[in-house]
């Protein structure tokens, strides 16, 4: 054998290498092609959703962050359209404050775009009210309030009683639930829960929740351990946006009861948490009197007639009454921008939110939290603005052509000290 | 050595004759699977009024492909679709059907209309009414309003022809402007006018924002770029009265003193770019902008006083 040999021998391999060979075993891993088993699915997703006579309860969460908390629907599908009930829902029959089940039926599709996908495709004031964005700052405005209206179908349960959903913009995952009880039932059973609320500590032994009614959010502590989770009320009590442990414990579900204020674990029957006012609440009446607000101001709360809500003077350059609310879960005040002080030379004078690097004229609510340690100090916080600002606008209502700049600073967050 | 080489090359071309495989079928049902839902009365209406006669896709219901994922939009209501759909009928497509023949409304008209319900807001509050996309599409925004601004409580004190206008009729118009500039460019004399003028995104702040008339523009926003400008020319011209635009043009009688440059007056400068507009029109597309403007009022005006249904989609 030489190395000419080798290389001939070699070279006659080489054919061999071109003689691409065939498997026979090349089944298909399915019967059927992708397309056509997306569209089998959908389809039994759509007789899924359409089997419920009662509705599924979604458990929507608007916000990336889930920062308002969770809001129960009630949606009933047939074929081709969905007929929307919203715990808050307001409908053209509703009277005033007063909230209606009365349903929105628009249309729904079952589409392929980012996977299965379940999206609501025409406008339903009930299904895309977290979604419709809008002209004014902070939340609401051009991000709406960052909430889906087009859901990638993540799995329908094996008996076909729960849905998971994923908001394609928030990717908040989101569960429906078939509904057991009539849509009217639940929606009712629900808002009465949110209604009566009224408590935000909840304890048994070294665990403790404690429950921010107007955004929906729970912090818990168990001993040294502690954890954050927004909530959505049920029919019977509240649940957590994702299931907690903290502590050793874990939390999903509570049922409240009304009568005794407690919140127990559903998986837990003896977890029965005592609910009970935080440390440092004040009554309505304990509230009022005068604080120091900043080095300089001096000012003065007192009770309206209303016994819900209070005037504050001193706080306005211009001479305006500050209104304020009290929170009875809290024992403290909160305070809604904006709010029109007077006018000032020919321009008009607000009161409105600011972070001490922007100012918002839009709606905001800044909640008060008393120390628990004397003299009594209330420090105020929101969603994205924790104090105010008294600002003078050229036009009647506040807007972004027209402010002409501060007249009044408080301190950041925004304190009202007690005056002994 | 050269030799053998040579007789292996047949063979090797012979063992790549030897690359069968099994039969492959071809699959009867298509892969491609369209929208899966059963079509309602409203469809149907536009199957008659829009695809059959002009081969025009109006898309009312919401596709996130055909949205910009740069803004938070919601879908539009379906009623207030309905009634754009008429509007968009009786107000645009029929107007050059009239004015310049149904060929050339086949033929140049965009043949999608997207509708979604909001406007597209920016974060500075400022919002978008419509976009053209490729000569192809055109993308509506604030359908949701559109029954606020029929009976004329969405912005008080605003007409219900002006509010049209303003807020969509006006844009459907701009909109195809740029359409009919993109097939065949306008004339480049356009741009001499007022060449140094173009302030870009300042257009809507002062001083520009308040002078815009004196300075040779028909709007705020067509002091933004030429092709802009063109649009907003023939867009406004022929969606408002005459006696609205010699009003106009009576306030841009000043010279603006803010430029040291310009030397004629907003009316002369306005009043030449509509000579090219004119002729333009004229020449390239053989429509009389006179003759449009008339049609487009006389429609707008049956409109406003309820002669047309918006809302009936039974087919006749």
């Amino acid at each position: 054998m030489n190395k000419k040999n080798i290389f001939i021998y070699f070279l006659l391999a080489l054919p061999m290498m071109l003689m691409t060979s065939c498997l026979k075993d090349q089944e298909d891993m399915f019967d059927k092609s992708a397309s056509a088993r997306v569209t089998e699915y959908l389809e039994n997703a759509r007789k899924v959703l359409s089997s419920a006579e009662n509705g599924w309860v979604l458990n929507y969460y608007p916000d990336r962050n889930q920062s308002y908390g969770g809001f129960p629907y009630v949606l009933k599908f047939d074929d081709d359209n969905v007929e929307a009930r919203y715990i808050y829902g307001y409908g053209e029959d509703g009277a005033d404050g007063q909230y209606t089940n009365t349903p929105i039926t628009t249309t729904y599709v079952l589409n392929n775009e980012d996977g299965p996908v379940l999206m609501f495709d025409t406008y339903n004031e009930y299904t895309h009210l977290f979604a419709t964005p809008s002209g004014s700052s902070g939340a609401g405005g051009y991000e709406a309030y960052d909430g889906d209206f087009m859901f990638i179908i993540m799995d329908i349960s094996d008996d076909e009683n729960v849905i998971t959903l994923k908001g394609s913009r928030s990717g908040n995952v989101m569960y429906m639930y078939r509904n057991t009880v009539s849509a009217d039932e639940y929606l009712n059973k629900a808002r009465t829960i949110a209604e009566s609320i009224e408590l935000s500590t909840y304890k048994k032994g070294d665990l403790t929740i404690v429950l921010d009614t107007d955004n929906q959010q729970a912090s818990i502590t168990a001993g040294e351990e502690t954890a954050d989770a927004a909530y959505i009320v049920t029919d019977k009590g509240i649940k957590l946006y994702e299931p907690v442990t903290v502590g050793g414990y874990e939390l999903d579900e509570f049922t409240y009861d009304i009568q005794a204020c407690t919140m127990t674990s559903t998986a837990d029957a003896s977890l029965v948490m005592e609910g009970s006012l935080p440390d440092g609440w004040k009554s309505y009446e304990e509230l009022a009197g005068t604080y120091k607000c900043g080095e300089e101001l001096t000012i003065n709360v007192s009770c309206n007639d209303d016994g819900k809500t209070y005037s504050i003077t001193g706080m306005s350059y211009v001479g305006g009454v500050v209104q304020a609310q009290y929170k009875y879960s809290t024992g403290s005040f909160v305070i809604t921008t904006p709010q029109y002080m007077g006018t000032f030379r020919d321009m008009y004078s607000w009161l409105i939110a600011t972070d001490g690097s922007y100012i918002s004229w839009g709606e905001n609510t800044l909640t008060g939290t008393n120390s628990t340690e004397g003299p009594l100090t209330v420090t105020f916080s929101g969603a994205e603005y924790s104090s105010v600002m008294e600002y003078v606008f050229s036009t009647e209502q506040p807007s972004s052509g027209s402010g002409q700049g501060y007249l009044t600073m408080y301190p950041n967050p925004l304190t009202f000290e007690k005056a002994e | 050595m050269k030799k053998k080489i040579l007789y292996i090359l047949p063979v090797m071309l012979i063992a790549l004759g030897f690359t069968s495989c099994e039969d492959d079928d071809l699959d009867p049902t298509s892969v491609i699977t369209t929208s899966n839902y059963k079509q309602n009365e409203f469809d149907k209406w536009l199957e008659v009024n829009f695809r059959n006669p002009y081969n025009i896709d109006f898309k009312y219901r919401y596709e996130e492909i055909e949205s910009d994922l740069n803004y938070y939009t919601v879908p539009a209501e379906m009623n207030a679709s309905i009634t754009m759909a008429h509007l968009l009928k009786y107000l645009c497509m029929e107007t050059y059907d009239e004015v310049a023949g149904v060929g050339f409304t086949r033929a140049n008209f965009p043949k999608m209309f997207y509708l979604i319900g909001e406007w597209e807001y920016r974060n500075n509050g400022s919002f978008i009414l419509g976009t053209a996309e490729g000569g192809r599409k055109i993308l509506l925004s604030g359908i949701n309003y559109l029954p606020d601004v029929l009976n004329g409580t969405y912005e008080p004190g605003v007409s219900i022809a002006d509010g049209l206008n303003e807020y969509y009729i006006k844009t459907i118009h701009h909109e195809f402007t740029h359409i009919l500039n993109q097939t065949r460019d306008y004339p480049t004399a356009f741009r001499e006018v007022t060449p140094a003028s173009y302030v870009s995104d300042s257009q809507f702040s002062d001083p520009y924002v308040s002078n815009y008339l004196n300075r040779g523009f028909i709007t705020p926003y067509a002091a933004t770029e030429p092709r802009e400008d063109f649009a907003e020319m023939l867009s406004m011209y022929v969606t408002n009265s005459a006696e609205w635009w010699e009003k106009q043009m009576k306030a841009a009688e000043t010279m603006w003193d803010g430029d040291q440059e310009q030397t004629q007056t907003g009316r002369v400068l306005i009043e030449q770019k509509l000579d090219i507009v004119r002729a333009y029109m004229h020449d390239t597309w053989g429509i009389d902008i006179n003759e449009l403007r008339d049609c487009i009022l006389r429609r707008q005006n049956d409109v406003v006083n309820g002669r047309i249904s918006l809302t009936d989609t039974t087919i006749d």
